[in-house]
This record gives structure tokens, C-alpha cells and sequence, in this order.
């Protein structure tokens, strides 16, 4: 146990001690090498990116030219033209990064074009994404949107459960309803779900929270440095990760972030990022591990245990 | 005090920040082709993607073989062989449903081998739509198109 804790201090230490622009160029790789769903269904991309990646990883050397980063550009856009109908958000993020780290190694000062382009890039994700939820969408501010999704998506079932009294059959018939309005078959128009009013109530205030803490995003990161309360850039985009993707456990996007995030920390604030790095592992647990299940049978045990108790 | 990427020692260069540039400029283009053509907005790199029911995996591609008598639905890709073609045209149709890409898709699927005669074919993209207050989803039309059997658009 002992040897255990000095190997992670160790760990820690190297890593905390290893040059900032090699920890964000290994993190941008290590994301292409371990995140399918940026590179697409295509094996060619696949292929050449991942391999790329590799390289980077195993030649630090090669990771830091701005000709390997110019070619890792050239791919994504490529890429990108063949399939933006269909690329997520943080894939075109992405892009914008490469083409950063391009850029920035092309230049005597990498570091400081990288934060500020990180920065920058951070900022307008969240504003844009507050101007869609704000102003653009017809939906959204009703609660609509997340309403739908706690009522149809499995992957947030079990907060409807543990929190909002959904029971199994409602999602059943829910997945059954949406699966009926989409099947070529059958010419329904519409479908009725079901609900409770917890669920509905908590849709709403995630509505509302994540307008507020995304809007705030957008603030600190956009602002300039000189205003004092922009100190807390670091901690809103960790309390938003880590809060954010319990809930929703969406690694790619959130790893994109965790990078960007680190990018642009200072050279000096060490444990602001051991924390964007213990991100890293702490958004794949929230993925693989079966937390909401887990909670809803404790809860259901101390249920049960408080209902043995009574009288 | 502050940081050292804070405190530059030598001028900014305007094209040290193109991929910020290019992000708004791609981002406006998105919002627009949103807003005017039905792009989804979960796609496109505007971040408009948890903001509305209105996403890619909830659009609903429809298709009709028409004959001198009724109308078959038929399922893309489903019933129609070699999908790997098709891929491109059912995503550009569902995500981004303007004449062009519709007619990409009916291109292809009048070239499939169907065992029932027909005199045409039509494609309509749907999206989805949630009421809240009722818990009702429902399907609106975005966009439609109809050909012949030689793939000429139809009115």
C-alpha cells in the first residue's frame, strides 16, 4: 500500500513537472488515440490519425514540429469537408485545435498562442452553445429539451429513477412510443409519453443551470485576464465537468474540454492541473462505472431498511 | 501578478488567432444554414446541440415507392442492398435536407433493384417535436421530394 501511494506521487510528480506544451500535445493524441468517435466511421481516417497519434506519443520530437501538426490539419479538415453534415461539435473543436497547435509551433512563443487561443476557443463553445439554448432555439427555454431526453434517453434513466419516481414500465413504454414514431410502417404522428412531475420540475432546473453556469463559462473565459473574478475560470470549468458529466457522460466532448482547459492554465498553477488531469480518469469512471444503478439500489435498500423499521 | 501567457513580450499577430476566426465564421454559417435551410442544429459546429429535441438521431428519413395505384413505404437503408453507398446521401438528407442532398438520395435509391414496378419515388425528412406541458412528441415535415423512375424531380 505504501509502495502503491509512492508510485502514484511519483507518477504525479512527473507528471506535474513535465513541460506544459509536451502535457497538452500528449493529451490532444492520447484523445485521438483513445476517443473513436472523433475519427469518425471511416477506416482510412482511422487509420491515418491514429497512427499519426502514435507516432506523436512514442517520438515527443515529431509530436512538437508544427510540419506533424500541419499534417494532422490537413487530415481533419479534410475530413471535416467530407462530413460536417454529420460531425459533432467538438470534432469541428478539434479541428480548430490542430490547426492551433499548427499555428503556435510555427512561432517562437507555442505557449502563449496556445492559451490564448484555448482560452478564446473555450469562450465562444459556451457562448455560441448559450445563444442556441437562449435565444435561437424554440425549445429550449420551456424545458422541452431536457425534458425529452430525461423521458427517452437511457443513458439518464436512472437519475429519472433514483430521483424523480420513474419506474422501469414508464420508460419502457417511453422507448416503445419513440421507437413506433419513428418506424416507417406505421404512420403515427404523434405519441404520448410518460412522466412524472419530479422529472419535469427537475428538467427545468437543469434547464436553468445549465444556461446559468454556461453563460458564466463564456464570461470568465472570454473576458480579459485583468478583471479580477476571471481568477475563477479554472474552477467553473471543473465544477461544470465534474457536475455535467455525471449526469450526462458525454468523455469525448469533456476530454476536449479538460484539454483546452489545461492549455490555457498558467505554467505555475500545478495543482489547478492535477485536477484537469484527474479529470481525465474521473469523466471515463462516470462512463464505465454504473453510479446511478449503484445509488438507486442503496437508495432502494435504505428504503426498504427505513419501512422494515417502522412500526 | 500577472501570468506569464498573460503578459506577452512581443505583439500579437493577427493570424495567431485564424482558428478563432475560422470557429465564428464556420459557427454564423452554421446558425445560418440552421435557421434557413433546416440544417439540425446538433451538427454543423455552432454548439446547438443540447438545445433542442431537434437532433440528428431524432430526424426520421421517410421513403415512398409510388405505383399507378398506392404509395409502399419501404425503409432506408433497411431494404435497400449495398447501405455502404448510401450512407452519405440518408445522413446529408436527415442532417441538412435541401434539394440538392434529397435529390442524391432518390438518385440512388431509383437505381435499387425493387421487385414491385414503380412509377416514382419520394423522400421526406421529418424532425421531432416535444411538448412539455402535454408530454407529447411528435414528427414535423421538414422537407420532401418526389421523382420518377428515371430520378426527374416531380412536383
Amino acid at each position: 500500500m505504501h509502495s502503491l501511494r509512492k508510485t502514484a506521487a511519483r507518477f504525479g510528480d512527473m507528471l506535474l513537472e513535465s513541460d506544459p506544451l509536451d502535457l497538452v500535445i500528449r493529451a490532444t493524441l492520447l484523445l485521438f488515440v483513445g476517443m473513436p468517435s472523433i475519427l469518425g466511421v471511416e477506416w482510412q481516417y482511422q487509420l491515418i490519425i491514429r497512427g499519426l497519434a502514435v507516432i506523436g506519443i512514442l517520438a515527443p520530437a515529431a509530436g512538437r514540429s508544427a510540419a506533424f501538426w500541419w499534417a494532422m490539419v490537413t487530415i481533419f479538415f479534410v475530413k471535416s469537408v467530407d462530413h460536417w453534415w454529420i460531425q459533432d461539435n467538438h470534432v469541428f473543436l478539434l479541428n480548430w485545435w490542430c490547426l492551433t497547435l499548427a499555428i503556435a509551433l510555427s512561432t517562437p512563443d507555442p505557449r502563449r498562442i496556445l492559451a490564448a487561443n484555448a482560452r478564446l476557443l473555450i469562450g465562444l463553445s459556451f457562448s455560441f452553445a448559450v445563444l442556441w439554448k437562449g435565444f435561437l432555439s424554440p425549445d429550449y427555454m420551456r424545458g422541452d429539451y431536457f425534458h425529452f431526453t430525461f423521458l427517452t434517453d437511457s443513458r439518464v434513466s436512472g437519475i429519472g429513477t433514483l430521483l424523480c419516481g420513474m419506474d422501469p414500465l414508464q420508460y419502457r413504454h417511453n422507448y416503445d412510443a419513440m421507437s413506433l414514431l419513428a418506424s416507417y410502417k406505421a404512420e403515427v404522428q404523434s405519441v404520448q409519453l410518460e412522466g412524472t412531475p419530479v422529472l419535469r420540475m427537475l428538467a427545468v432546473v437543469v434547464t436553468w443551470w445549465t444556461v446559468v453556469i454556461e453563460g458564466a463559462l463564456a464570461l470568465l473565459f472570454l473576458l480579459p485576464s485583468k478583471f479580477r473574478w476571471t481568477r475563477g475560470r479554472n474552477a467553473a470549468l471543473l465544477l461544470f465537468a465534474w457536475t455535467t458529466y455525471l449526469a450526462m457522460p458525454i468523455v469525448t466532448f469533456g476530454w476536449t474540454l479538460i484539454t483546452l482547459g489545461l492549455a490555457q492554465c498558467d505554467d505555475g498553477a500545478r495543482r489547478t492541473r492535477l485536477c484537469y488531469i484527474l479529470t481525465y480518469p474521473l469523466l471515463l469512471a462516470y462512463l464505465l462505472a454504473p453510479i446511478w444503478p449503484m445509488l438507486n439500489r442503496a437508495a432502494s435498500a435504505l428504503l426498504a431498511g427505513s419501512l422494515v423499521g417502522t412500526p | 501578478m500577472k501570468s506569464e501567457i498573460d503578459n506577452p513580450a512581443r505583439t500579437a499577430r493577427w493570424w495567431w488567432f485564424f482558428p478563432v476566426i475560422l470557429a465564428v465564421v464556420f459557427a454564423l454559417w452554421q446558425v445560418q444554414l440552421a435557421r434557413r435551410h433546416g440544417l439540425t442544429p446538433s451538427k454543423g459546429g455552432a454548439f446547438g446541440l443540447f438545445s433542442t429535441v431537434d437532433k440528428l438521431e431524432n430526424r426520421n428519413l421517410r421513403a415512398y415507392l409510388l405505383t399507378q395505384t398506392q404509395e409502399i413505404p419501404f425503409a432506408i437503408p433497411q431494404t435497400v442492398p449495398s447501405t455502404e453507398e448510401l450512407r452519405k446521401p440518408i445522413y446529408r438528407a436527415a442532417s441538412l435536407p435541401i434539394e440538392a442532398h434529397l435529390q442524391a438520395l432518390t438518385d440512388e435509391l431509383v437505381k435499387k433493384p425493387f421487385t414491385v414496378p414503380f412509377t416514382g419515388i419520394r423522400v421526406e425528412t421529418w424532425k421531432m417535436d416535444f411538448d412539455s406541458a402535454t408530454l407529447r412528441a411528435s414528427r414535423i415535415k421538414v422537407a420532401s421530394r418526389t421523382v420518377d423512375a428515371e430520378g426527374h424531380a416531380q412536383p
